[in-house]
């Protein structure tokens, strides 16, 4: 019963939404102040029950002195309710420095770690057929390499009005990075269309099949 | 103007005159005593400054005959000064000015220092540098012989002009200072009344002309009601206009609709008809592919961690492709444990954790486990896998038991690099990915890159699911869409063919 009853709400709420095909009306607004009031409020309750109890309080709970360490970032988490006042905001920069210092740190190494060294690596193609692995993946390097130095043109900023051989190439080089980007863009569209195309077929087959059952 | 000298009249502001040719400005006329300015003779009061150049019952005809010397007129008034005026100095004294005096008293020895030693001064005597040039004596000798013989001059010949400027008693007025004002209490005019100027006016108040009275013709007034609503009411376009654009308009709404409904019917007509052309004649890309071959290369009991980070908006695309690949794994016989970066993905990601498990006979924690939430900053999946697998937190996880396989399932492509950048990098875990057909431009990068085996497989989207699906021989929801994407597909590269002919065909056309 419940789930029969979950299942018409969910198909109002959808219908709701679409209504919006019309023209912006209040249940179109309805089902958006819904959907995001329920999302906050289900944030919380899962942040509350799934961090704060688990990992901070219970621990102290049970054994504060072997876990005494839990008090520092319960202190610096305190000090950051500190911010919602002017006078008392300056009581939250510690909290914050260590926030943004351990945040930073871990984002730089991780993405010199994890993105730019191996993808750096990972341009350095061979565009010979016999090293390549065939003249398709020659090709296909070859694109890479030329689509790579063009991006990296276009970003160029500095290149001024010099004469000059140097700058013609690279003036060149900047139309490639222009167009490589433009095919980028338009790849990322396409894809994005597709992701829609997706989420409106669940929506019918929920509706055709959950609620009305027409379809298996 | 009239010429004092041969009496011709001159135009005004005349400066010689036209007939005799004699000079009528200042020589010959009256300069006021308050602001000096020069006055032709004639005039009774000054232009600039409103003082009274000749006393109150005086004519200018009157006046002495030719007042062409300044120092004359002043050497005359100084002559009929009152006897209570204050002398200056008794006739007779050494009059030495007071810088002079100052000069005199300077001590010896400061003269000496100025170099003045050694002239033979006497007390009354100039020095040198303060005596008269010669080419002055001649000048300065007859200045004084004028000025002796005014001396000499006897009081009695004072002008009656002058002597009527005397003070004097006003027979049937009390108050003097009522009827000639205020006396002047110092200068050459002290005790003389009536020598302020009259105000000069600066404006008249202007006077109000009176509106001449309007007498609207008949209708006049209906007129100008028409012209008042006609300029009030809002600009209104033509029949013709308004009719264009109600078509117009009507036109755009229909095309509108009309995609709507195509796109609505090529959903639609495919699930309603439950066609499988794609579940026979789908492919199926690399990356699914090798995704597949590694999940298929798994040991039976191996630990494989699965993160779902994605939240109710994208989990029409998400939610295939996780059940496809658990029902892999699960298969497979491993342990898995689940993880999310998205609070709502915990909840999501436990329904089908649940639903899979339980059509594999699986049990929660002894063969696969949900931790939950997992804070989406850097920290949380570092944090979260240092203390998993390092320091073995959960009874699931062995002390220094390796992760075999890491899944991510990513709506968007920050969940991705997270895990990527502080996992994969890193610790070097072996990690496949199935992300959002938004997020996966993105993440192809690490799955092409072949050297470091960022992304050992990657499915995209529903089509990825579908793909997944159809490799596993497992039909599902993915699958029974595929007709419906593929059919919207085109249905969306027609209605962008037709577009953009009905756009060129008007830029042919001119409009």
């Amino acid at each position: 019963m419940s789930e029969l009853f979950a299942v018409w709400i969910a198909a109002i709420l959808t219908l709701m939404v679409y209504s919006y095909l019309f023209a912006d009306n209040p249940l179109y607004r309805l089902a958006q102040h819904l959907f995001v009031g329920s999302s906050v409020g289900y944030s919380a309750v899962v942040v509350i029950h799934n961090v704060l109890r688990p990992r901070l309080v219970e621990p102290l709970l049970d054994d504060a002195t072997g876990n005494w360490p839990y008090v520092l970032p319960l202190l610096l988490g305190l000090l950051l309710l500190t911010k919602a006042r002017g006078t008392t905001a300056w009581l939250g920069n510690s909290s914050v420095a260590f926030l943004f210092g351990v945040g930073a740190a871990l984002a730089i190494g991780g993405a010199l770690i994890g993105s730019l060294l191996p993808q750096i690596q990972a341009s350095w193609v061979s565009v010979l057929p016999n090293t390549a692995g065939g003249a398709g993946a020659a090709v296909n390097n070859i694109l890479l390499t030329v689509g790579t130095i063009g991006t990296l043109s276009y970003f160029y900023f500095t290149m001024g009005a010099r004469k000059g051989p140097g700058s013609g190439l690279l003036r060149f080089g900047s139309t490639v990075g222009r167009w490589v980007l433009l095919i980028t863009f338009g790849a990322i569209f396409g894809n994005r269309v597709m992701a829609y195309v997706s989420l409106l077929i669940e929506r019918v087959h929920f509706l055709l099949g959950d609620w009305l059952g027409l379809v298996g | 103007m009239e010429c004092p000298h041969c009496g011709a009249a001159n135009k005004p502001d005349s400066l010689f005159c036209g007939e005799c040719g004699e000079f009528l400005g200042t020589p010959k006329g009256i300069t006021c005593a308050m602001c000096d300015t020069p006055h032709a003779p004639g005039i009774t009061a000054c232009t600039q400054c409103g003082a009274r150049l000749i006393p109150p019952g005086v004519s200018p005809a009157e006046l002495p005959l030719e007042l062409g010397d300044e120092a004359a007129v002043t050497d005359e008034v100084e002559g009929v000064v009152p006897e209570d005026a204050e002398v200056a100095q008794e006739p007779g004294e050494e009059t030495v000015p007071p810088w002079l005096k100052k000069l005199e008293a300077v001590p010896a020895e400061e003269v000496a220092e100025r170099g003045l030693e050694g002239e033979d001064l006497e007390r009354g005597e100039l020095p040198e540098w303060l005596e008269v040039p010669t080419e002055f004596e001649d000048m300065l000798s007859e200045a004084s012989i004028a000025a002796d013989e005014e001396e000499a001059a006897p009081a009695e010949e004072i002008p009656s002009w002058l002597e009527a400027l005397r003070p004097e008693e006003l027979e049937g007025v009390e108050d003097i200072s009522a009827a000639a004002g205020p006396a002047e209490a110092t200068g050459l005019l002290k005790g003389i009344r009536g020598t302020l100027g009259i105000e000069p006016i600066l404006a008249l108040p202007r006077r109000a002309v009176p509106v001449q009275a309007v007498s609207p013709s008949s209708g006049a007034y209906e007129r100008a009601e028409l012209f008042d609503s006609v300029v009030r009411e809002p600009a209104r376009p033509g029949i013709e206009l308004a009719q264009r654009r109600r078509v117009e308009k009507l036109a755009a709404s229909t095309v509108r609709w009309m995609t709507y409904l195509i796109i609505a019917a090529a959903v639609v007509v495919p699930l309603l008809l439950g066609s499988n052309w794609s579940e026979a004649n789908m492919s199926v890309s690399a990356g699914a592919t090798a995704m597949y071959d590694t999940v298929e290369a798994l040991p039976q009991g191996a630990l494989v961690l699965v993160s779902h980070d994605y939240d109710p908006g994208i989990a029409g695309e998400m939610i295939p492709q996780a059940r496809a690949v658990l029902h892999h794994l699960m298969g497979r016989g491993v342990r898995l444990i689940s993880v999310s970066l998205t609070p709502e993905g915990a909840r999501l990601s436990r329904q089908v954790l649940d639903e899979v498990a339980e059509a594999h006979g699986y049990s929660y924690g002894e063969e696969y486990l949900s931790l939950g939430y997992v804070v989406a900053v850097e920290a949380g999946p570092r944090s979260f896998f240092e203390g998993l697998v390092t320091h073995g937190w959960s009874d699931f996880v062995g002390q220094g038991e390796e992760i075999a396989l890491m899944v991510e399932f990513a709506g968007a492509p920050e969940y991705l690099r997270l895990w990527l950048e502080q996992v994969q990098g890193p610790y070097g875990v072996p990690m496949a990915a199935g992300v959002s057909a938004t997020a996966d431009p993105f993440a192809r990068p690490y799955y092409h890159n072949e050297g470091r085996r960022q992304l050992i497989g990657l499915i995209t989207g529903l089509v990825g699911a579908a793909e997944y699906e159809r490799l596993s021989g497992q039909a599902g929801p993915a699958l029974t869409a595929m007709d419906s994407q593929s059919v919207v597909h085109i249905a969306i590269v027609l209605l962008i063919l037709v577009g953009n002919v009905a756009y060129f065909g008007g830029r042919v056309r001119g409009k």
